[in-house]
């Protein structure tokens, strides 16, 4: 999927990988390439710079995990990520929605 | 850990212009995606060196990453610096405030005294006084706070960092100033019980021209600052109310 197509509205994929519980960085870059069938499969390098961003905006919080004998920096969503992300969601849907409706219009045409 | 990883990792951390704190938490988590990404292309069965590479292509070129990096460092720095500002900015507004409101009410406390170039305080307007000038320096103190922080967010260099030493200097000022008016409330203590009569305080003419200085002074600068404040706030609403709209406006595309 091209990748400015997919800038916009990476903090959406993000929030929304990490929703099941805390994860590091590896694990969240997985969750969004199986979940989506492989289609979002952007340069992993960028998706680090965008988890940075949401903990820096109060979306996300991190700390550092021992606890599979590695040292690892996993992140969860707080509250204020957590009402983000549904906010973004509906928003998302009716948006989609609408894209949707006037492509099938057009294919009826 | 490997070479080509290694390599990586070396490229990353001379391309990376951030906090020497933030390079270390960054090379940290990259080596260990890394790590963890050549392991499961191994599992797959790749060669070691051809896992590594793949976990590295993968990742993307590290002038890319770096550069995202960047860009992400100097907005938070941004935010922070705004975010500073207008936190000295209000407090600022706070101490002017406080300052109008104590001349106002030493106005109408202060009796003319006896002698010509005095005037007279009650125990009271001394003790009200007292508190004033703690929280007056105590306001400077976060001023000065703010201010490092603003100037510290910037990175503009030193000079900027000497800023915070102004209301630094002025919250000195006014702990000493609050010392001056404590001793003169035991003074007058020790003169109540001595001669048991409640006498008011004797304050100099010039320390009530000072007031009259600090009153207009005051007043002048809260009304700046919250017009500054003000304006702030309303290039702030018409931004997000840009953000919204645009947003709105899609929305209604959607639909």
């Amino acid at each position: 999927m091209r990748g400015e197509l997919l800038k916009g509205h990476l903090d959406l994929l993000l929030l929304a990988a990490v929703q099941s519980g805390p994860a590091h960085g590896y694990v969240i870059i997985e969750e969004l390439r199986s979940r989506s069938g492989g289609t979002f499969d952007l340069p992993e390098g960028t998706v680090y710079p965008a988890l940075h961003r949401l903990e820096h905006a109060g979306l996300l919080a991190s700390k550092w995990s021992g606890d599979t004998g590695r040292r690892r920096r996993v992140y969860e969503l707080t509250r204020q990520g957590r009402a983000a992300l549904e906010a973004q969601e509906q928003d998302w849907r009716v948006f989609s929605q609408g894209i949707n409706a006037v492509l099938q219009g057009a294919q009826g045409l | 850990m490997s070479d080509a990883i290694d390599a990586y990792l070396a490229q990353l951390r001379q391309m990376l212009e951030v906090s020497p704190r933030t390079k270390k938490r960054i090379l940290w988590e990259v080596e260990d995606h890394l790590s963890e990404a050549a392991a499961r292309e191994e599992r797959r069965g790749l060669s070691v060196e051809a896992a590594q590479r793949a976990a590295i292509a993968r990742f993307g070129p590290p002038q890319l990453v770096a550069q995202s990096f960047e860009a992400e460092a100097i907005e938070h720095r941004k935010r922070l610096s705004s975010q500073a500002f207008f936190l000295a900015l209000a407090e600022f507004a706070v101490l002017c405030i406080l300052l109008a409101l104590l001349t106002l009410y030493l106005d109408t406390q202060m009796q003319p005294a006896a002698g010509l170039n005095e005037v007279a305080v009650s125990p009271t307007v001394l003790t009200i006084s007292y508190y004033v000038a703690l929280l007056c320096a105590l306001l400077l103190f976060l001023e000065a706070v703010s201010l490092f922080l603003f100037s510290f967010a910037r990175a503009e260099g030193v000079r900027w960092h000497l800023l915070s030493l102004i209301p630094l200097g002025l919250g000195i000022w006014f702990l000493l100033l609050a010392q001056q008016i404590q001793a003169a409330t035991q003074e007058l203590a020790s003169f109540s019980s001595v001669h048991a009569i409640s006498a008011p305080y004797r304050w100099e003419q010039t320390t009530t021209q000072l007031l009259y200085t600090l009153h207009l002074l005051g007043a002048v600068a809260a009304g700046f600052t919250l017009a500054l404040l003000f304006l702030a706030w309303l290039e702030l609403r018409l931004k997000s109310y840009g953000e919204s709209r645009s947003k709105a406006d899609l929305l209604r595309l959607a639909r």
